[in-house]
């Protein structure tokens, strides 16, 4: 008998272990920790293989290429001033690599994607925003809320721009997380509901006319899992982007 | 959906933002560094050889 899951499920936390350590305290190994400690693990590996090779071998290729990557998405204001490139290039590095490795292993069937969490990924964009916003305080004190009046605004119509920018920049910060979020939920969804599609044609029913229309939705699985490995390295891109103009605009207010 | 209890909220938050501040922690301590002092080995050596 065949049997519909819901194409939901594979987003659904597990709990592989439970233990009670004190009265109000539980250590919960589920299956979105179990991944996240595995893209430590890989992490790890993919720079010990990485041995200090002065003649490069393919994971050196690799870890190199990200980096040269990251730089290239620095405003060059930032790289000039090396100080602050020294302050953020690893919070940029690792947002990168972090995203771009658990996005991979959430496109391994049976996988769990930790991108696709939307509590996550939006606490961590919420993070960088308030970041940025304590970094401008810091930096530049009052001065930065002129980030929300743009250059040459005639006077008359400043209360209603500064609303509208107050509210586009907060939107930036939850804009940031859903993105990300959507993209990877989506791509998911399509492939589960496709699969189930390929099952039904395949295995319902055994005949030769649905055997052959199932190679339709086959191919198209083929061709959409190919799309969501070029999704996961451009969320990846656009998500270390933006928190690169995030921390740019905290430094240089407009671009002075 | 578990994750929508507030137990998992916080469990995911606890833990993804913990696993983030160890890969921060090894990246910037050990990772790029190592990175660094490859780059500036390789140029040395090539400065090496320009002068013979």
């Amino acid at each position: 008998m065949f049997k519909i899951f819901s194409p939901l499920e594979q987003f659904e936390l597990n709990n592989y272990l439970q233990i009670k350590l004190f009265d109000n305290s539980i250590l919960t190994i589920s299956n979105f920790s179990f991944f996240l400690f595995l893209t430590i693990l890989i992490i790890f590996f993919l720079f010990k293989l990485n041995n200090k090779n002065i003649v490069p071998n393919n994971y050196s290729y690799l870890m190199e290429s990200i980096n040269a990557t990251v730089i290239n998405l620095l405003p060059n204001k930032l790289i000039k001033n090396n100080n602050i490139l020294g302050k953020y290039y690893p919070l940029l590095y690792t947002i990168f690599v972090f995203i771009l490795i658990t996005n991979l292993i959430g496109l391994i069937p049976y996988s769990f994607a930790i991108t696709a969490q939307l509590i996550f990924v939006l606490a961590l964009s919420l993070t960088i925003l308030t970041g940025s916003i304590i970094l401008g305080f810091n930096l530049h004190y009052f001065k930065f809320f002129n980030l929300f009046v743009p250059n040459n605004t005639p006077l008359f119509l400043l209360p209603l721009i500064v609303i509208i920018e107050f509210i586009s920049f907060f939107a930036r910060g939850l804009s940031l997380g859903i993105r990300l979020s959507a993209n990877i939920i989506a791509g998911h969804l399509t492939l589960a509901i496709i699969g189930q599609l390929i099952y039904t044609f395949f295995y319902s029913n055994f005949s030769l006319i649905s055997n052959i229309i199932g190679l339709l939705p086959f191919s198209l699985l083929i061709a959409i899992s190919l799309l969501e490995v070029a999704i996961s390295f451009i969320q990846t891109y656009v998500f270390t982007i933006l928190t690169t103009g995030f921390i740019s605009d905290s430094i240089n207010l407009h671009g002075e | 959906m578990p994750q929508l209890l507030p137990f998992y909220i916080k469990h995911m938050i606890l833990v993804g933002f913990l696993v983030l501040i160890i890969l921060i922690y090894l990246i910037s301590k050990y990772f790029l560094p190592r990175l660094n002092e490859l780059y500036i080995a390789r140029y040395k050596l090539s400065e090496t050889y320009k002068k013979e």
